[in-house]
C-alpha cells in the first residue's frame, strides 16, 4: 500500500474511472457521478477537491466570486450549481487562469461556457453539459469548502475526484489507499482476462478463472464503525 | 493551562488531532513525514512554500527564502513538493536562516539534506527523507504564502500544523478551534482508558468499538 497521495493518484488515473467505480460498488461506496460528462475525449484528471456551492442569486445581490485564488495547483474544482442547465459557473477567463496555475480540473454540478478555450487548451472539464448564458446576477457563490454535490454524489474538501472519458468519479479522502489498490488489483484481473482471450481462450473460461462477474461485488460490509 | 489555540494544539498529539479529523470529516492527516532525527513536536501556522521543476518556474531566487525571511515565532514552513524525495527542497542555510528568525520548525512533502548540520543545530524537521541532492538547478519556487497541496491536504496560509513523532497534521483555520475542542474530548478519553488499563481492567472491554463511540458521542 502506498504512503503517497501522488502515488495514489497515478494509481487511480492508470486504473481509470470505470475501474475505480467497480472498486467503490465492492466496497459499497456511492461515488460515481452520473450524469457530469467530460467536454472531450483525452483530458483527464486527479486530484484533492477544492468545494464551491452555488444558490440562487439574493437580494441584495451575491456573486459569483473569486475562489479560484484559493485553489492550490494539483487541486480539482467541484461546483455545485444544484444541477441548473439555464446559467452558467465557469467560463474561458476561469479556464485560462486555472490551466496557466496548474489546476487538475473542474467538475460542475451544471452547465459551462465558452467551452472552445477548455476544447484548445486540453483543459480537463466536466459537467451536464454547455449552455452560453452567464450565472452572474442569477446564482452566487454561498459557501466554498464545504460538503456539496455532484448529482447524488456528495463531495467533501479534500476528497478525491478523478475524471478521464467516462466521466468522474468522487473517493472519500480516508478510503483513498483502499479504493485505489482495490482498483489496481481489478485492473490487472481485467488485463489478464483480455490477455487471455486474445490469446485463444474463450472468455467464459477465462472469466470464470479470474472471478469477472464478482469483481464489484463485495463481502457483506461488516459493522464498520469509522475511519479508526 | 495553555488557552491560544497553538498553545493548546502543542498539548496536544497528532494522533488525538487526526482522530478529531476523522470524527468531524475534515482532510488534514497526512501520512508518510516523518520527524527527520529525535523527538520534536512543534505546533505553529502555516507559512507555505511550493516548489515545482526549475524548468516550469522562474528563475532567480532560491526555494523557500521568500517564505523564510518574512516568517518568524509561531510559524512553520510548509514546503509543499507534491512527495518528491530524490531531491533536497531544505538544507542547512534555511536552517540557519529559519532558527536565526524564531520559526517553529519546518515540514516536507519531499526531501531535506545537511540532515547532520539540521540535527546538531536542533532545528525540528520533517520529511519524506534525507538525500544529498541539491534544490538548486532542480526546483524552483512557484509561490510563496499560497494555497498548497501537501500530501493531498489543501494548506491555506494561517493553517494549524502540528506534528510529532507520529507525523504531520494540519487544521483549516476557521475549524481550529472545533478540531481541538474535539481532540481535546479524545485525548482525556484516551488517558482515562490508559488509566483503566493499569487498574487492571482487560484491554479487549478497554478498547472496545462502543467505548471509543461513546467517547466521542459524549453520552457514556
Amino acid at each position: 500500500m502506498s504512503e503517497n497521495v501522488t502515488e495514489d493518484l497515478k494509481g487511480l488515473l492508470a486504473a481509470g474511472t470505470a475501474t475505480v467505480s467497480d472498486a467503490l460498488d465492492r466496497l459499497g461506496l456511492k461515488g460515481s457521478a452520473h450524469g457530469i460528462a467530460p467536454l472531450a475525449n483525452g483530458p483527464r484528471m486527479a486530484g484533492p477537491a477544492y468545494t464551491v456551492r452555488y444558490v440562487p442569486v439574493g437580494d441584495p445581490k451575491g456573486t459569483v466570486g473569486d475562489y479560484i485564488d484559493d485553489i492550490p495547483p494539483g487541486a480539482v474544482a467541484v461546483l455545485d450549481n444544484q444541477g441548473r442547465t439555464d446559467a452558467t459557473v465557469w467560463g474561458d477567463i476561469l479556464t485560462e487562469y486555472a490551466a496557466s496555475r496548474g489546476i487538475a480540473g473542474t467538475a460542475i454540478w451544471g452547465v459551462c461556457r465558452d467551452v472552445a478555450t477548455a476544447l484548445r487548451l486540453g483543459y480537463p472539464m466536466y459537467s451536464h453539459g454547455r449552455f452560453m448564458r452567464t450565472g452572474k446576477d442569477r446564482v452566487e457563490v454561498a459557501d466554498t469548502q464545504v460538503p456539496v454535490a455532484l448529482g447524488d454524489v456528495q463531495v467533501r474538501p479534500g476528497d478525491i475526484v478523478l475524471g478521464d472519458d467516462d466521466g468522474v468519479v468522487v473517493v472519500p479522502r480516508h478510503r483513498l489507499a483502499e479504493v485505489t489498490d482495490l482498483a489496481v488489483t481489478i485492473a490487472e484481473r481485467e488485463d489478464a482476462i483480455t490477455a487471455a482471450v486474445l490469446s485463444g481462450e474463450t472468455i467464459g473460461a477465462a472469466r470464470a478463472r479470474f472471478g469477472y462477474h464478482t469483481l464489484q461485488r463485495g463481502q457483506e460490509q461488516l459493522s464498520r464503525t469509522g475511519p479508526w | 493551562m495553555p488557552t491560544s489555540l497553538t498553545g493548546r494544539l502543542k498539548a496536544l498529539d497528532t494522533c488525538a488531532v487526526s482522530d478529531a479529523l476523522d470524527f468531524l470529516g475534515i482532510t488534514g492527516a497526512t501520512t508518510g513525514v516523518r520527524p527527520m532525527w529525535g523527538r520534536q513536536k512543534i505546533a505553529g501556522r502555516a507559512r507555505t512554500v511550493e516548489a515545482v521543476d526549475a524548468a516550469a518556474g522562474p528563475a532567480g531566487r532560491h526555494l523557500g527564502t521568500q517564505t523564510v525571511a518574512s516568517s518568524g515565532p509561531g510559524d512553520v514552513i510548509v514546503v509543499a513538493n507534491r512527495g518528491r524525495a530524490n531531491v533536497s527542497s531544505w538544507g542547512d542555510i534555511l536552517t540557519a536562516a529559519a532558527q536565526y528568525r524564531g520559526i517553529e520548525g519546518a515540514v516536507i512533502d519531499g526531501a531535506c539534506r545537511d540532515l547532520d548540520a539540521v540535527a546538531e543545530a536542533g532545528f525540528p524537521v520533517w520529511a519524506r527523507a534525507a538525500v544529498p541532492v541539491t534544490a538548486r538547478g532542480r526546483l524552483a519556487e512557484r509561490g510563496s504564502d499560497v494555497p498548497v497541496l501537501f500530501d493531498g491536504v489543501l494548506v491555506t496560509p494561517g493553517d494549524l500544523v502540528l506534528a510529532d513523532g507520529s507525523g504531520v497534521v494540519f487544521l483549516p483555520a476557521d475549524r481550529a478551534a472545533e478540531i481541538i475542542e474535539t481532540a481535546e474530548r479524545l485525548a482525556a478519553r484516551q488517558d482515562a482508558m490508559r488509566d483503566a488499563v493499569w487498574a487492571g481492567q482487560p484491554v479487549t472491554e478497554v478498547m472496545h468499538d462502543d467505548r471509543f463511540r461513546a467517547a466521542l458521542s459524549g453520552d457514556e
